[in-house]
């Protein structure tokens, strides 16, 4: 009896250790934002069965494939299983941890990284996220074959970044910020153009190149993963600089000799309309209009080419269809931070959802009368309020100095005291005479915007 | 293997797990086996030299025991000394021994000799070699009867647990070899208690040590171009990492003996109130200090032979001290200082008393203690310079430096956290140290360590602090690939 109620114990112990461990663990973690470690994150919040094209592969492949547009063009239900630098030894780990809830008809295996060797380094990105099993456990042990003392700390992240206790802040914990990949399907397609044209003329280039012989088992073994599950697979090259016609003729002849159908987007690059000039955001990756372009295109190959079913119609899409809707308004919410004149950002902040509280702040000048009216209460000697989907929810007169509002959405808080406006306690002292906004998505839970008008001179106020 | 590397953690629980399965019979052989083990994983010519001595000074004190001539019996133990630390004179000290004639060559006629012998250093040699001579004088002068049971020596030779960083056990610890397989080893309180000490061994080994030691080694490489600030914080805070290291080596030691059965001796007890350098070396390195004190100054004379020789022996006891730690001049002549601390200390001592006593100094008062305390820290402080720098000119130059380069703006100018030390990571060292120190605070007064002070406390807030070292561990400690372990100081010895 003794030395069970011992041996208890030591069970109780061990098991209160861990869960502290874990909960430290869960603070600690970096939160990632795009580096890939999402992806894997949104993939195990799907539904069992649900994705008909699964995308393996490197940052390039995230950037290129976007299953929302994808799904918005032609019905399909696509996910990027991908993350930045994904070795092939990854890609593999994926498929496996893919086909235990999903059962896609296709798979799609962007190759630009498997004509390097394993990059270890970059593990991290999205291995992390992938629960402990022992497929994970055998390709751990397969990609540190070289140093076997570095495996727990893939089991164990907090063993990686136990050092960020001196930079952790209030997001690690509340939870990470709500990233457009865990809700885009693994896709990052941000509005960005790179600084210069890209110029693919290294592109050119004589001879074959050597795949590694690691990589060619790996990508055997995929494809005969593949086959046992009943999904096709096939190789698919985006454009990026640093790949070469040697690279192609390489996998052409991996390809042709495995009998992998290859889709390569060079020449496909004045049939996509792909412009070197504004359709990148670097010379790797595609941006939110490349990356348009070339997902109506391989929604509509991957479509003919494999019958795929359009889900739109079905209703068996309803979180890709969901999910559209929330970027659409992400998008929206990026378009009000670049509205430079007043008019047009008063009709966007209307969007229901938003909380937007407004300080007339000094003198109007000519711009009183319509300060007033949009307000609907005589702001002449200035004050507050806070509007919520475009109504004032503040009571008919304004917060004047001497009084205070706050409005509250744990942990973020907007207050008011007729003075100024602070949000999370950083005063937005934007403007002299003016109108000052601060934009919360009362939705996804997040500041959108501050903007300060400036409306003393004649016309329209312009953001300052 | 380092206690603190991954290897071992896995290696101690399956041996511990073993040790108690095991029929009661094999315990013995179990821990001879592991223990040699624990030296092949570094090298098998490091398991066949320990093998090598243990078979060697089995015989000779068996041997010895059965001489019945005094005066051949001295002789032999002579002899007998010579040929069990002949491995460890071939290892650690032939090339000190070459290179003395050689560099009066050199220097002479300008050749250039070099030792011929890489030296190689089996693990553990300078600790399991004074603990055999320590036995075999044990056994000359019948304090103990010469072991007839090879496997109770080779396991009171080799237990893995001191093998390392010490305690050098002394011929009693044999006595607990003896009777292992006629004892109930499994005691829940021993086994947490250990497994506490353990863990707090740990703490202080990769959390307090292991994140200070990078402040140290950077000053220490690049002092050259340092000023009197960071060359004399580095001084004093090498000291608080050594005691930091040695402390967490030795209470590991304990802790994993203890788990097993075995009581080691204490090696270490709050040397940071000491109050003079004797009472510091009374209670830093103990079990080295007692050795020394029972085989070389008593057997010198100790004090029994007039004041000269007392003093004399007395450098000559710390000059071998320091033969112990390196062979070299170096450490030779850091054995000698701290002699030399001890001599001056007992001829100054009444002049100060005389001093104090004419002032009326409250002797007892904190703040004299307090100095008392500083003064001690620092020179011993001063003196382990020559044992972290490099070369004798380099101690002397770090010195020079420390005097005169003042720069006092480097206390204000935020300089101090570029060397590996972050201001974050130095608020929690300072908060750490200060509870480490209230700990040997009370162990001073008390004699308590940490596991005897939880097991007066209620389960939560025990539980409370052994989870909280755990996490401690997991979230400040050193390691990984960017923090490589950091090896235990004194197991280069």
């Amino acid at each position: 009896m003794r030395m069970i109620k011992k041996l208890v114990k030591i069970i109780a112990f061990v098991l209160a250790a861990l869960m502290l461990v874990l909960a430290i663990q869960s603070v600690l973690i970096v939160k990632t934002g795009h580096r890939g470690t999402d992806n894997i994150k949104g993939f195990y919040e799907m539904p069992d069965n649900s994705i008909d094209v699964l995308f393996l592969g490197s940052s390039i492949a995230f950037c290129t494939a976007d299953p929302l547009t994808m799904y918005e063009n032609s019905g399909i239900t696509a996910f990027d299983m991908c993350s930045s630098v994904q070795p092939v030894e990854l890609s593999l780990l994926c498929l496996k941890e893919a086909f235990k809830t999903q059962k896609p008809r296709v798979v799609v295996f962007e190759t630009t990284i498997a004509t390097k060797e394993l990059a270890q380094d970059s593990l991290s990105y999205a291995i992390n996220d992938i629960p402990l099993s022992r497929e994970k456990i055998d390709s751990l042990r397969d990609m540190f074959s070289d140093c076997p003392e570095e495996i727990p700390k893939y089991i164990f992240p907090i063993l990686q970044y136990k050092d960020r206790w001196k930079e952790i802040e209030r997001d690690d914990f509340t939870g990470e910020p709500e990233s457009f990949e865990r809700y885009a399907m693994g896709a990052y397609t941000p509005n960005l153009i790179s600084e210069s044209p890209i110029d693919f003329s290294s592109y050119k280039a004589d001879g074959e190149s050597v795949i590694p012989e690691k990589n060619i088992k790996l990508i055997e073994e995929m494809k005969s993963l593949c086959e046992k599950n009943g999904a096709a697979f096939m190789f698919l090259k985006s454009t990026s600089v640093g790949w070469t016609e040697a690279d192609t003729r390489a996998f052409e002849k991996i390809a042709k000799e495995r009998d992998i159908p290859f889709l390569e987007l060079y020449s496909k690059m004045e049939e996509l309309q792909i412009d070197t000039a504004c359709d990148f955001r670097d010379n790797s990756h595609l941006n939110r209009t490349g990356s348009k372009k070339t997902s109506v295109y391989l929604a509509q190959f991957l479509k003919e080419n494999y019958g795929l079913a359009d889900h739109r119609t079905d209703g068996s899409g309803s979180i890709w269809e969901e999910n559209c809707n929330r970027r659409n308004r992400d998008y929206a919410g990026e378009h009000i931070k670049e509205i430079e004149a007043l008019p047009e950002y008063l009709e966007a902040i209307s969007m229901p959802g938003l909380v937007v509280a407004v300080q007339i702040t000094g003198e109007q000048g000519e711009n009183a009368e319509f300060v007033n009216s949009f307000s609907g209460m005589d702001m002449e000697s200035g004050g507050s309020f806070v509007l919520k989907d475009g109504s004032v929810i503040t009571g008919d007169e304004p917060i004047r100095p001497g009084h205070e509002y706050i409005w509250e959405n744990y942990p973020d808080t907007i207050c008011l005291n007729g003075y100024t406006i602070s949000a999370n306690r950083e005063v937005m002292d934007l403007v002299d005479d003016g109108i000052i906004f601060v934009v919360y998505d009362g939705i996804q839970n997040k500041f959108l915007d501050a903007a300060g008008f400036d409306t003393y001179g004649g016309g329209y106020a312009t953001r300052r | 293997m380092q206690f603190n590397s991954y290897g071992f953690m896995i290696f101690f629980p399956i041996v511990v797990g073993l040790f108690f399965i095991i029929p009661a019979k094999l315990r013995k052989l179990w821990i001879t086996v592991a223990s040699l083990c624990f030296v092949a994983i570094a090298s098998v010519k490091y398991m066949a030299v320990l093998v090598a001595v243990i078979l060697l000074s089995y015989g000779l004190a068996l041997f010895m025991d059965k001489i019945k001539d005094a005066k051949r019996k001295k002789l032999f133990l002579w002899g007998a000394i010579l040929m069990s630390m002949s491995f460890l004179l071939v290892t650690k000290y032939i090339g000190f021994i070459f290179d003395i004639p050689a560099g009066i060559l050199n220097f002479f006629f300008g050749t250039s000799l070099k030792c011929p012998f890489n030296p190689l250093i089996p693990l553990g040699i300078s600790y399991y070699s004074m603990q055999v001579v320590g036995y075999i004088i044990d056994v000359y002068q019948g304090r103990v009867s010469a072991e007839k049971n090879l496997l109770n020596y080779a396991a009171y030779i080799s237990f893995f647990p001191k093998l390392i960083i010490g305690p050098i056990e002394k011929s009693d610890f044999l006595k607990q070899v003896k009777v292992i397989e006629h004892k109930n080893l499994w005691n829940w309180t021993r086994v947490t208690q250990g497994a506490t000490l353990l863990l707090w061994g740990y703490f202080q080994k990769m959390v307090l040590a292991d994140n200070l030691s990078p402040f140290v080694t950077k000053v220490y490489a690049d002092y050259a171009s340092l000023g009197s600030v960071e060359l004399f914080i580095a001084m004093e805070l090498s000291i608080l990492q050594l005691i930091f290291d040695f402390s967490a080596g030795s209470d590991m030691a304990i802790g994993m003996a203890r788990i097993m059965g075995f009581d080691l001796r204490e090696n270490f007890e709050a040397p940071f109130f000491a109050t003079t350098m004797k009472e510091f070396w009374t209670r830093w390195h103990m079990s080295l200090s007692h050795w020394l004190r029972d085989y070389v100054y008593i057997p010198l004379g100790g004090n029994r032979k007039g004041k000269v020789r007392k003093y004399i022996n007395i450098l000559i006891t710390f000059a071998v001290s320091g033969l112990w730690h390196e062979a070299s001049f170096k450490f030779i002549l850091w054995g000698l200082v701290n002699g030399m601390y001890q001599v001056v200390g007992e001829l100054w001592g009444p002049f100060w008393n005389g001093i104090n006593a004419k002032l009326n100094t409250k002797k007892e008062s904190a703040s004299y203690l307090g100095f008392q305390h500083f003064r001690t820290y620092t020179l011993y402080a001063l003196v382990m310079l020559l044992f972290f720098l490099p070369s004798i000119k380099d101690t002397g130059m770090y010195l020079y430096r420390m005097c005169t380069r003042h720069n006092p703006w480097a206390l204000f100018d935020g300089s101090l956290f570029e060397f590996g030390v972050d201001a974050k990571t130095a608020f929690v060292l300072f908060v750490l140290s200060v509870i480490y120190i209230w700990l040997e605070k009370i162990k001073y007064h008390t004699g308590e360590r940490l596991p005897e002070l939880l097991a007066k406390q209620c389960i939560w807030f025990r539980w409370m602090v052994l989870l909280g070292l755990f996490v401690g561990i997991v979230v400040f400690g050193a390691y990984g690939r960017s923090l490589m372990a950091g090896n235990f100081v004194y197991f280069a010895f």
